[in-house]
Protein backbone atom coordinates (compact mmCIF):
# COMPACT_ATOMS: atom_id res chain seq x y z
CA UNK A 1 0.00 0.00 0.00
CA UNK A 2 1.43 3.38 -0.82
CA UNK A 3 0.32 6.97 0.78
CA UNK A 4 -2.06 7.22 -2.42
CA UNK A 5 -4.00 4.71 -1.18
CA UNK A 6 -4.82 5.69 2.29
CA UNK A 7 -7.91 6.64 3.32
CA UNK A 8 -7.61 8.44 6.18
CA UNK A 9 -5.34 8.99 9.38
CA UNK A 10 -7.02 8.96 11.94
CA UNK A 11 -6.96 11.86 14.00
CA UNK A 12 -6.21 10.79 17.50
CA UNK A 13 -3.87 8.13 16.60
CA UNK A 14 -1.14 9.43 18.13
CA UNK A 15 1.35 6.84 16.76
CA UNK A 16 0.13 7.34 12.59
CA UNK A 17 0.93 11.35 13.26
CA UNK A 18 4.83 10.52 14.54
CA UNK A 19 5.05 7.96 11.34
CA UNK A 20 4.63 10.52 9.37
CA UNK A 21 6.13 13.83 11.19
CA UNK A 22 9.40 11.11 11.72
CA UNK A 23 9.48 10.34 8.04
CA UNK A 24 9.45 14.02 6.86
CA UNK A 25 11.91 15.52 9.77
CA UNK A 26 14.46 12.49 8.49
CA UNK A 27 14.34 13.97 5.05
CA UNK A 28 14.31 17.11 5.99
CA UNK A 29 17.44 16.71 8.21
CA UNK A 30 19.22 14.22 5.28
CA UNK A 31 18.55 16.71 3.09
CA UNK A 32 20.46 19.43 5.71
CA UNK A 33 22.86 17.98 5.66
CA UNK A 34 23.62 16.92 2.42
CA UNK A 35 23.62 20.78 1.46
CA UNK A 36 25.46 21.70 4.35
CA UNK A 37 28.38 19.71 3.86
CA UNK A 38 29.58 22.02 1.22
CA UNK A 39 29.92 24.18 3.54
CA UNK A 40 32.02 22.61 6.19
CA UNK A 41 36.32 22.34 6.24
CA UNK A 42 37.40 18.92 4.69
CA UNK A 43 37.92 17.25 7.26
CA UNK A 44 34.09 17.35 8.62
CA UNK A 45 32.49 15.82 5.18
CA UNK A 46 32.49 12.32 5.85
CA UNK A 47 30.67 13.25 9.14
CA UNK A 48 28.25 15.07 7.89
CA UNK A 49 28.07 12.48 5.20
CA UNK A 50 27.28 9.82 7.57
CA UNK A 51 24.95 12.07 9.67
CA UNK A 52 22.87 12.61 6.38
CA UNK A 53 23.37 9.09 5.80
CA UNK A 54 21.64 8.02 9.38
CA UNK A 55 18.85 10.26 8.74
CA UNK A 56 17.92 9.25 4.93
CA UNK A 57 17.93 5.51 5.80
CA UNK A 58 15.70 6.15 8.89
CA UNK A 59 13.41 8.40 6.08
CA UNK A 60 13.57 5.62 3.73
CA UNK A 61 12.31 3.15 5.95
CA UNK A 62 9.92 5.49 7.77
CA UNK A 63 8.07 5.78 4.44
CA UNK A 64 7.75 1.87 4.48
CA UNK A 65 6.71 1.52 8.41
CA UNK A 66 4.05 4.23 8.19
CA UNK A 67 2.39 2.78 5.39
CA UNK A 68 2.73 -0.42 6.91
CA UNK A 69 1.27 0.21 10.18
CA UNK A 70 -1.48 2.40 8.39
CA UNK A 71 -2.26 -0.89 6.47
CA UNK A 72 -2.13 -3.55 9.28
CA UNK A 73 -2.01 -1.73 12.76
CA UNK A 74 0.49 -3.53 13.55
CA UNK A 75 4.14 -2.61 14.72
CA UNK A 76 6.54 -2.73 11.93
CA UNK A 77 9.15 -4.90 13.83
CA UNK A 78 11.37 -6.11 11.38
CA UNK A 79 11.73 -2.97 9.33
CA UNK A 80 12.22 -1.03 12.31
CA UNK A 81 15.32 -3.20 13.01
CA UNK A 82 16.32 -3.25 9.62
CA UNK A 83 16.46 0.51 10.21
CA UNK A 84 18.21 0.47 13.58
CA UNK A 85 20.71 -2.58 12.69
CA UNK A 86 22.17 0.21 9.58
CA UNK A 87 22.00 3.79 11.79
CA UNK A 88 22.58 2.68 14.94
CA UNK A 89 26.08 1.55 13.78
CA UNK A 90 26.87 4.69 12.02
CA UNK A 91 25.77 6.46 14.79
CA UNK A 92 29.29 4.82 16.61
CA UNK A 93 31.01 5.74 13.32
CA UNK A 94 30.73 9.03 14.17
CA UNK A 95 32.27 8.74 17.47
CA UNK A 96 35.05 7.09 15.68
CA UNK A 97 35.43 9.96 13.27
CA UNK A 98 34.62 12.81 15.72
CA UNK A 99 37.69 11.30 18.16
CA UNK A 100 40.05 9.98 14.68
CA UNK A 101 42.33 13.32 14.99
CA UNK A 102 42.88 12.80 18.98
CA UNK A 103 44.27 9.27 18.37
CA UNK A 104 40.98 7.05 18.11
CA UNK A 105 42.32 3.43 16.39
CA UNK A 106 40.00 1.26 14.09
CA UNK A 107 39.55 -1.11 17.24
CA UNK A 108 37.40 1.37 19.12
CA UNK A 109 35.05 1.22 15.70
CA UNK A 110 34.80 -2.13 16.02
CA UNK A 111 34.08 -2.65 19.49
CA UNK A 112 31.11 -0.12 19.20
CA UNK A 113 29.90 -1.76 16.35
CA UNK A 114 30.18 -5.04 18.02
CA UNK A 115 28.30 -3.97 21.51
CA UNK A 116 25.06 -1.85 18.93
CA UNK A 117 24.70 -5.28 17.02
CA UNK A 118 24.83 -7.09 20.23
CA UNK A 119 22.38 -4.59 21.92
CA UNK A 120 20.36 -4.90 18.29
CA UNK A 121 20.47 -8.43 17.65
CA UNK A 122 18.91 -9.17 21.54
CA UNK A 123 16.52 -6.56 21.38
CA UNK A 124 15.08 -7.91 17.99
CA UNK A 125 15.00 -11.22 19.43
CA UNK A 126 12.88 -10.05 22.88
CA UNK A 127 10.82 -8.17 20.69
CA UNK A 128 10.75 -10.64 17.25
CA UNK A 129 10.15 -13.81 18.84
CA UNK A 130 8.01 -12.80 21.69
CA UNK A 131 5.75 -15.26 22.43
CA UNK A 132 1.87 -14.72 21.34
CA UNK A 133 0.26 -13.47 24.82
CA UNK A 134 3.41 -11.86 25.95
CA UNK A 135 6.19 -13.60 28.13
CA UNK A 136 7.99 -11.58 30.47
CA UNK A 137 10.35 -13.78 31.44
CA UNK A 138 11.68 -13.65 27.84
CA UNK A 139 11.26 -9.64 27.55
CA UNK A 140 13.35 -9.30 30.62
CA UNK A 141 16.00 -11.78 29.39
CA UNK A 142 16.36 -10.43 26.02
CA UNK A 143 16.07 -6.89 27.44
CA UNK A 144 18.93 -7.59 29.86
CA UNK A 145 20.87 -8.92 27.35
CA UNK A 146 20.33 -6.05 24.81
CA UNK A 147 21.22 -3.21 27.98
CA UNK A 148 24.82 -5.42 28.44
CA UNK A 149 25.56 -3.71 24.75
CA UNK A 150 23.82 -0.48 25.84
CA UNK A 151 25.70 0.13 28.87
CA UNK A 152 29.03 -0.74 26.95
CA UNK A 153 28.47 1.74 25.01
CA UNK A 154 27.37 4.15 27.37
CA UNK A 155 30.82 3.49 29.35
CA UNK A 156 33.10 3.92 26.34
CA UNK A 157 30.96 7.57 25.52
CA UNK A 158 31.57 8.34 29.32
CA UNK A 159 34.54 6.86 31.00
CA UNK A 160 36.08 4.94 27.99
CA UNK A 161 38.13 5.33 25.32
CA UNK A 162 35.94 7.76 23.74
CA UNK A 163 35.71 10.30 26.90
CA UNK A 164 39.59 9.80 27.06
CA UNK A 165 39.87 10.50 23.67
CA UNK A 166 37.70 13.72 23.66
CA UNK A 167 39.40 15.08 26.96
CA UNK A 168 42.45 14.32 25.20
CA UNK A 169 41.23 16.72 21.93
CA UNK A 170 42.74 20.20 21.91
CA UNK A 171 39.61 21.08 20.45
CA UNK A 172 37.30 22.51 22.35
CA UNK A 173 33.92 21.66 19.99
CA UNK A 174 35.38 18.14 19.57
CA UNK A 175 34.57 17.94 23.59
CA UNK A 176 31.72 19.74 24.26
CA UNK A 177 30.47 17.75 20.95
CA UNK A 178 31.36 14.08 22.23
CA UNK A 179 29.54 15.25 25.53
CA UNK A 180 26.86 16.06 24.04
CA UNK A 181 26.66 13.04 22.17
CA UNK A 182 27.34 11.53 25.30
CA UNK A 183 23.90 12.94 26.62
CA UNK A 184 22.33 11.21 23.40
CA UNK A 185 23.31 7.72 24.71
CA UNK A 186 22.41 8.38 28.10
CA UNK A 187 19.14 10.25 28.16
CA UNK A 188 17.62 9.30 24.36
CA UNK A 189 19.01 6.14 23.79
CA UNK A 190 17.04 5.52 27.33
CA UNK A 191 13.61 5.95 25.83
CA UNK A 192 14.02 2.36 23.59
CA UNK A 193 13.62 0.59 26.85
CA UNK A 194 10.54 2.13 27.32
CA UNK A 195 9.09 1.42 24.28
CA UNK A 196 10.50 -1.89 24.69
CA UNK A 197 8.67 -2.42 27.88
CA UNK A 198 4.95 -1.31 26.50
CA UNK A 199 5.03 -5.20 24.26
CA UNK A 200 2.90 -7.60 25.52
CA UNK A 201 4.59 -9.48 29.12
CA UNK A 202 6.79 -6.14 29.22
CA UNK A 203 6.49 -4.63 32.32
CA UNK A 204 4.90 -1.37 31.69
CA UNK A 205 2.38 -3.56 29.46
CA UNK A 206 1.58 -6.09 32.63
CA UNK A 207 2.03 -3.27 35.19
CA UNK A 208 0.29 0.09 34.09
CA UNK A 209 -1.57 -1.77 30.62
CA UNK A 210 0.64 0.55 28.63
CA UNK A 211 -0.40 -0.76 25.26
CA UNK A 212 1.94 -2.57 22.63
CA UNK A 213 0.99 0.77 20.35
CA UNK A 214 2.95 2.96 22.50
CA UNK A 215 6.12 0.53 21.33
CA UNK A 216 6.06 2.36 18.15
CA UNK A 217 5.12 5.65 19.89
CA UNK A 218 8.22 5.89 21.97
CA UNK A 219 10.36 3.97 19.21
CA UNK A 220 9.10 7.28 17.10
CA UNK A 221 9.91 10.12 19.46
CA UNK A 222 13.48 8.66 20.65
CA UNK A 223 14.66 7.79 16.41
CA UNK A 224 13.38 11.74 15.80
CA UNK A 225 15.05 12.94 18.91
CA UNK A 226 18.44 10.34 18.75
CA UNK A 227 19.07 10.37 14.92
CA UNK A 228 18.45 14.40 14.24
CA UNK A 229 19.71 15.34 17.49
CA UNK A 230 22.94 13.39 17.19
CA UNK A 231 23.20 14.62 13.20
CA UNK A 232 22.95 18.26 14.53
CA UNK A 233 25.47 17.77 17.04
CA UNK A 234 28.13 16.87 14.87
CA UNK A 235 26.90 19.43 12.44
CA UNK A 236 27.04 22.05 15.29
CA UNK A 237 31.06 20.63 16.08
CA UNK A 238 31.58 20.39 12.02
CA UNK A 239 30.52 24.45 11.43
CA UNK A 240 32.58 25.30 15.08
CA UNK A 241 35.66 24.22 13.95
CA UNK A 242 35.34 25.33 9.96
CA UNK A 243 34.17 28.86 11.39
CA UNK A 244 38.03 29.39 12.85
CA UNK B 1 37.28 0.11 40.69
CA UNK B 2 38.91 2.92 42.22
CA UNK B 3 40.67 5.97 40.25
CA UNK B 4 44.01 7.86 40.45
CA UNK B 5 43.68 10.89 43.05
CA UNK B 6 42.45 13.76 40.56
CA UNK B 7 41.21 17.53 40.84
CA UNK B 8 37.27 17.95 42.10
CA UNK B 9 37.42 19.42 38.80
CA UNK B 10 39.38 17.77 36.26
CA UNK B 11 37.70 17.10 33.40
CA UNK B 12 34.53 17.94 31.22
CA UNK B 13 33.04 14.37 32.06
CA UNK B 14 33.22 14.59 35.95
CA UNK B 15 29.59 15.24 35.81
CA UNK B 16 29.31 11.91 36.00
CA UNK B 17 30.99 10.03 38.86
CA UNK B 18 31.52 6.13 38.54
CA UNK B 19 29.49 5.14 41.07
CA UNK B 20 26.65 7.50 39.37
CA UNK B 21 27.75 4.90 35.96
CA UNK B 22 27.76 1.96 38.31
CA UNK B 23 24.01 2.88 39.68
CA UNK B 24 22.37 3.46 36.16
CA UNK B 25 23.98 -0.11 34.80
CA UNK B 26 22.51 -1.64 38.44
CA UNK B 27 18.87 -0.41 37.81
CA UNK B 28 18.72 -0.80 33.98
CA UNK B 29 20.04 -4.77 34.36
CA UNK B 30 19.26 -5.36 37.87
CA UNK B 31 15.78 -4.09 38.18
CA UNK B 32 13.79 -5.66 35.88
CA UNK B 33 15.03 -9.24 36.82
CA UNK B 34 13.96 -7.96 40.58
CA UNK B 35 10.49 -6.82 39.35
CA UNK B 36 9.82 -10.77 38.31
CA UNK B 37 10.63 -12.10 41.77
CA UNK B 38 6.56 -12.40 43.17
CA UNK B 39 5.97 -11.74 47.01
CA UNK B 40 9.20 -10.43 48.19
CA UNK B 41 8.71 -10.35 51.70
CA UNK B 42 10.73 -8.04 54.19
CA UNK B 43 12.49 -11.19 55.55
CA UNK B 44 13.31 -12.40 51.94
CA UNK B 45 14.35 -8.54 51.60
CA UNK B 46 16.74 -8.86 54.47
CA UNK B 47 18.05 -12.14 53.78
CA UNK B 48 19.39 -10.60 50.52
CA UNK B 49 20.51 -6.73 51.41
CA UNK B 50 21.65 -8.04 54.42
CA UNK B 51 24.83 -9.43 53.51
CA UNK B 52 25.94 -6.42 50.79
CA UNK B 53 24.74 -3.55 53.62
CA UNK B 54 27.27 -5.44 55.64
CA UNK B 55 30.14 -6.38 53.68
CA UNK B 56 30.12 -3.18 51.49
CA UNK B 57 27.82 -1.20 53.18
CA UNK B 58 30.13 -1.44 57.03
CA UNK B 59 33.46 -0.63 55.63
CA UNK B 60 32.56 3.05 54.21
CA UNK B 61 32.51 3.96 57.76
CA UNK B 62 35.32 1.39 58.61
CA UNK B 63 38.14 3.83 58.64
CA UNK B 64 36.45 6.72 60.79
CA UNK B 65 39.11 6.82 63.15
CA UNK B 66 41.77 7.26 60.10
CA UNK B 67 39.93 9.68 58.59
CA UNK B 68 39.61 11.57 61.39
CA UNK B 69 43.15 11.33 63.25
CA UNK B 70 44.40 12.48 60.38
CA UNK B 71 43.42 15.82 61.24
CA UNK B 72 43.10 16.09 64.46
CA UNK B 73 45.61 15.02 67.28
CA UNK B 74 43.55 12.35 69.55
CA UNK B 75 44.69 8.70 70.67
CA UNK B 76 43.23 5.76 68.64
CA UNK B 77 41.75 4.80 72.12
CA UNK B 78 40.51 8.04 72.77
CA UNK B 79 38.77 8.55 69.29
CA UNK B 80 37.35 4.89 69.40
CA UNK B 81 35.96 6.00 73.28
CA UNK B 82 34.33 8.76 72.81
CA UNK B 83 32.54 7.35 69.25
CA UNK B 84 31.21 4.54 71.19
CA UNK B 85 30.23 6.71 73.81
CA UNK B 86 27.38 8.53 71.24
CA UNK B 87 26.47 5.06 70.07
CA UNK B 88 25.89 3.94 73.85
CA UNK B 89 23.90 7.51 74.44
CA UNK B 90 22.26 7.00 71.03
CA UNK B 91 20.90 3.24 72.01
CA UNK B 92 19.60 5.27 75.17
CA UNK B 93 17.85 8.08 73.16
CA UNK B 94 16.16 4.68 71.34
CA UNK B 95 15.42 3.14 74.36
CA UNK B 96 13.59 6.81 76.16
CA UNK B 97 12.22 7.95 72.96
CA UNK B 98 12.10 5.87 69.73
CA UNK B 99 10.46 8.79 67.92
CA UNK B 100 13.05 10.65 68.48
CA UNK B 101 16.02 9.03 67.90
CA UNK B 102 14.24 7.91 64.46
CA UNK B 103 12.98 11.53 63.68
CA UNK B 104 17.24 12.36 63.92
CA UNK B 105 18.45 9.27 62.43
CA UNK B 106 16.68 10.48 59.23
CA UNK B 107 17.64 14.38 59.43
CA UNK B 108 21.38 12.48 60.27
CA UNK B 109 20.92 10.65 57.64
CA UNK B 110 19.51 13.15 54.93
CA UNK B 111 22.54 15.90 55.33
CA UNK B 112 24.84 12.71 55.42
CA UNK B 113 23.39 11.09 51.97
CA UNK B 114 23.09 14.88 50.39
CA UNK B 115 26.67 15.52 51.12
CA UNK B 116 27.85 12.55 49.95
CA UNK B 117 26.19 13.20 46.86
CA UNK B 118 27.08 16.79 45.83
CA UNK B 119 30.20 17.12 47.56
CA UNK B 120 32.68 16.42 45.20
CA UNK B 121 31.36 19.40 43.16
CA UNK B 122 32.26 21.45 45.58
CA UNK B 123 36.05 22.71 46.84
CA UNK B 124 34.56 24.37 50.80
CA UNK B 125 31.68 23.44 52.68
CA UNK B 126 29.31 25.90 53.33
CA UNK B 127 25.85 26.61 55.19
CA UNK B 128 24.10 27.27 51.65
CA UNK B 129 25.67 23.91 50.57
CA UNK B 130 24.31 22.26 53.89
CA UNK B 131 21.12 23.41 53.00
CA UNK B 132 21.26 21.34 49.29
CA UNK B 133 22.40 18.18 51.50
CA UNK B 134 19.65 18.09 53.71
CA UNK B 135 17.45 18.57 51.34
CA UNK B 136 18.38 16.23 48.77
CA UNK B 137 18.67 14.17 51.68
CA UNK B 138 14.99 14.58 53.09
CA UNK B 139 13.86 14.11 49.16
CA UNK B 140 15.40 10.78 49.27
CA UNK B 141 14.55 9.93 52.41
CA UNK B 142 10.74 11.07 52.39
CA UNK B 143 10.29 9.56 48.36
CA UNK B 144 11.47 5.98 49.90
CA UNK B 145 9.08 6.49 52.67
CA UNK B 146 6.08 8.21 50.49
CA UNK B 147 6.53 5.45 47.50
CA UNK B 148 6.40 2.19 49.79
CA UNK B 149 4.00 3.59 52.20
CA UNK B 150 1.73 0.74 52.46
CA UNK B 151 5.03 -2.10 53.00
CA UNK B 152 6.44 0.45 56.09
CA UNK B 153 3.01 0.67 57.23
CA UNK B 154 2.51 -3.42 57.06
CA UNK B 155 5.49 -3.31 58.66
CA UNK B 156 5.13 -1.00 61.31
CA UNK B 157 2.18 -3.29 62.50
CA UNK B 158 3.43 -6.47 62.12
CA UNK B 159 6.21 -5.87 64.85
CA UNK B 160 5.93 -4.39 68.07
CA UNK B 161 8.84 -2.47 68.51
CA UNK B 162 8.34 -0.95 65.75
CA UNK B 163 4.41 0.01 66.34
CA UNK B 164 5.46 3.44 68.31
CA UNK B 165 7.05 4.57 65.07
CA UNK B 166 3.33 3.28 63.50
CA UNK B 167 1.83 7.13 63.90
CA UNK B 168 5.21 9.13 62.48
CA UNK B 169 4.39 7.41 59.34
CA UNK B 170 1.22 9.48 58.10
CA UNK B 171 0.80 8.84 54.49
CA UNK B 172 -0.48 12.54 53.73
CA UNK B 173 2.13 14.48 56.18
CA UNK B 174 4.86 12.26 54.00
CA UNK B 175 3.20 12.90 50.52
CA UNK B 176 3.57 16.40 51.47
CA UNK B 177 7.13 16.34 52.85
CA UNK B 178 7.99 14.93 49.26
CA UNK B 179 6.39 16.85 46.98
CA UNK B 180 7.44 19.90 49.56
CA UNK B 181 10.89 18.92 49.23
CA UNK B 182 11.05 18.21 45.89
CA UNK B 183 9.61 21.61 45.10
CA UNK B 184 12.51 23.14 47.18
CA UNK B 185 14.73 20.85 45.97
CA UNK B 186 14.33 22.19 42.31
CA UNK B 187 14.46 25.64 43.67
CA UNK B 188 17.85 25.36 45.57
CA UNK B 189 19.43 23.94 41.92
CA UNK B 190 17.46 26.82 40.40
CA UNK B 191 20.13 28.99 42.93
CA UNK B 192 22.80 27.27 42.60
CA UNK B 193 23.13 27.66 39.00
CA UNK B 194 22.55 31.37 39.41
CA UNK B 195 25.14 31.86 41.56
CA UNK B 196 27.16 29.22 38.96
CA UNK B 197 27.81 26.66 41.92
CA UNK B 198 26.81 23.75 39.66
CA UNK B 199 26.31 24.00 36.25
CA UNK B 200 23.25 22.95 34.20
CA UNK B 201 25.30 19.50 33.48
CA UNK B 202 25.83 18.55 36.67
CA UNK B 203 22.11 19.55 38.06
CA UNK B 204 20.51 17.65 34.99
CA UNK B 205 22.99 14.40 36.08
CA UNK B 206 21.92 14.91 39.65
CA UNK B 207 18.09 15.17 38.49
CA UNK B 208 18.35 12.14 36.08
CA UNK B 209 20.37 10.24 39.09
CA UNK B 210 17.31 11.50 41.69
CA UNK B 211 14.50 10.49 38.80
CA UNK B 212 16.01 7.04 38.58
CA UNK B 213 16.76 6.36 42.66
CA UNK B 214 12.75 7.49 42.75
CA UNK B 215 12.08 5.18 39.97
CA UNK B 216 13.48 2.13 41.42
CA UNK B 217 11.80 2.88 45.47
CA UNK B 218 8.70 2.61 43.62
CA UNK B 219 8.84 -0.54 41.64
CA UNK B 220 11.36 -2.09 43.84
CA UNK B 221 10.39 -3.69 47.50
CA UNK B 222 11.27 -0.71 50.14
CA UNK B 223 14.85 -2.68 51.45
CA UNK B 224 16.07 -3.43 48.11
CA UNK B 225 15.31 -0.42 46.25
CA UNK B 226 17.20 1.33 49.75
CA UNK B 227 20.29 -1.21 49.21
CA UNK B 228 20.61 -0.57 45.67
CA UNK B 229 20.90 2.92 46.40
CA UNK B 230 22.68 2.65 49.43
CA UNK B 231 25.66 0.33 48.42
CA UNK B 232 26.33 1.79 45.18
CA UNK B 233 25.63 5.18 45.25
CA UNK B 234 26.77 6.05 48.93
CA UNK B 235 29.25 3.67 50.38
CA UNK B 236 30.93 3.03 46.95
CA UNK B 237 30.79 6.59 46.38
CA UNK B 238 32.17 7.46 49.86
CA UNK B 239 34.75 4.86 50.11
CA UNK B 240 36.25 6.25 46.36
CA UNK B 241 36.74 9.48 48.11
CA UNK B 242 38.59 8.04 51.26
CA UNK B 243 40.76 5.87 48.89
CA UNK B 244 40.98 9.27 46.89
CA UNK B 245 42.07 11.21 50.50
CA UNK B 246 43.96 8.98 52.30
CA UNK B 247 46.14 7.77 48.76
CA UNK B 248 47.01 11.84 48.74
CA UNK B 249 48.23 11.63 52.27
CA UNK B 250 50.42 8.94 51.61
CA UNK B 251 48.21 6.91 54.02
CA UNK B 252 48.04 4.12 51.89
CA UNK B 253 49.32 3.40 48.23
CA UNK B 254 47.44 0.37 46.41
CA UNK B 255 43.86 -0.97 46.84
CA UNK B 256 44.80 -3.77 49.18
CA UNK B 257 46.82 -1.62 52.03
CA UNK B 258 42.82 0.20 51.77
CA UNK B 259 41.46 -2.99 52.14
CA UNK B 260 43.29 -3.97 55.12
CA UNK B 261 42.98 -0.57 56.66
CA UNK B 262 39.20 -1.45 56.67
CA UNK B 263 38.86 -4.87 57.78
CA UNK B 264 39.42 -4.49 61.54
CA UNK B 265 36.63 -2.16 62.31
CA UNK B 266 34.47 -4.14 59.32
CA UNK B 267 35.12 -7.40 61.28
CA UNK B 268 34.61 -5.34 64.83
CA UNK B 269 31.18 -3.92 63.22
CA UNK B 270 29.63 -7.55 61.46
CA UNK B 271 30.57 -9.22 65.02
CA UNK B 272 29.03 -6.57 66.84
CA UNK B 273 25.48 -6.94 65.31
CA UNK B 274 26.05 -10.41 64.77
CA UNK B 275 26.40 -11.19 68.27
CA UNK B 276 23.24 -8.91 68.57
CA UNK B 277 21.14 -11.14 66.40
CA UNK B 278 22.34 -14.11 67.94
CA UNK B 279 20.99 -12.42 71.63
CA UNK B 280 17.59 -11.98 69.72
CA UNK B 281 17.60 -15.36 68.25
CA UNK B 282 18.31 -17.40 72.26
CA UNK B 283 15.60 -14.35 73.30
CA UNK B 284 18.48 -12.87 75.71
CA UNK B 285 17.09 -9.31 73.72
CA UNK B 286 13.34 -9.27 73.47
CA UNK B 287 13.20 -7.39 70.02
CA UNK B 288 13.29 -8.11 66.27
CA UNK B 289 15.99 -8.48 63.69
CA UNK B 290 15.05 -5.64 61.35
CA UNK B 291 14.66 -3.29 64.76
CA UNK B 292 18.33 -4.50 66.13
CA UNK B 293 19.53 -3.61 62.79
CA UNK B 294 17.49 -0.32 62.56
CA UNK B 295 19.10 0.72 66.37
CA UNK B 296 22.32 -0.58 65.69
CA UNK B 297 22.66 1.48 62.41
CA UNK B 298 21.19 4.52 63.44
CA UNK B 299 23.27 4.38 66.74
CA UNK B 300 26.51 4.00 64.06
CA UNK B 301 25.47 6.43 61.60
CA UNK B 302 25.60 9.38 64.64
CA UNK B 303 29.22 9.24 64.80
CA UNK B 304 29.83 8.59 61.28
CA UNK B 305 28.06 11.74 60.27
CA UNK B 306 29.82 14.10 62.02
CA UNK B 307 33.26 12.03 61.14
CA UNK B 308 31.90 12.56 57.47
CA UNK B 309 31.61 16.20 57.87
CA UNK B 310 34.96 16.79 59.57
CA UNK B 311 36.51 14.61 56.43
CA UNK B 312 34.76 16.61 53.71
CA UNK B 313 35.68 20.14 55.04
CA UNK B 314 39.33 18.60 55.30
CA UNK B 315 39.35 17.13 52.42
CA UNK B 316 38.42 19.89 50.34
CA UNK B 317 41.43 22.28 51.87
Amino acid sequence: MTLLEVLSIPKDDAVAFTFFTGYMAMLAASIFFFFERGRVDGKWKLSLLVSGLITFIAAVHYYYMRDYYLATGENPTALRYIDWTLTVPLMCVEFYLLTKAAGAKLGLLWKLILASVWMLVAGYIGEAFNPGEGSTSHSVLWGVLSTVGYVYILYTAWFGEVAKLAEASSSPAVKRGVRTLAWFVLVGWAIYPIGYMCMPGGWLNTAFGWGSQNVDLFYNIADAINKIGFGLVVYNIAITSSEK
Amino acid sequence: MFSCPRSFDAGAFFVMSKAVFVFLSAVLLLMPLILMVDDFTIQKQLIFCAPFILILGIPHGAIDNHLFQKENQIRTSRFIGIYLGVVGLYVLVWLISPVTAYLLFLVLSAYHFGQSQFSHYFKSQSKLKAVLYTIWGVSLIAGLIHLNINEITSLTGEFAEFSVLQSFHDPLLFEMLFTGSLVSLVVTWIVFILYKQLSIQQVAMEALVLTLLLVSFFVTPLLIGFTLYFIILHAFQVMQEEYRYLRLHRRVNNIVQFIKLLLPLTISSILGILLLLVMVHFGLLDWSYGYVLLVSISAITAPHVYVMNRFYAFFKR
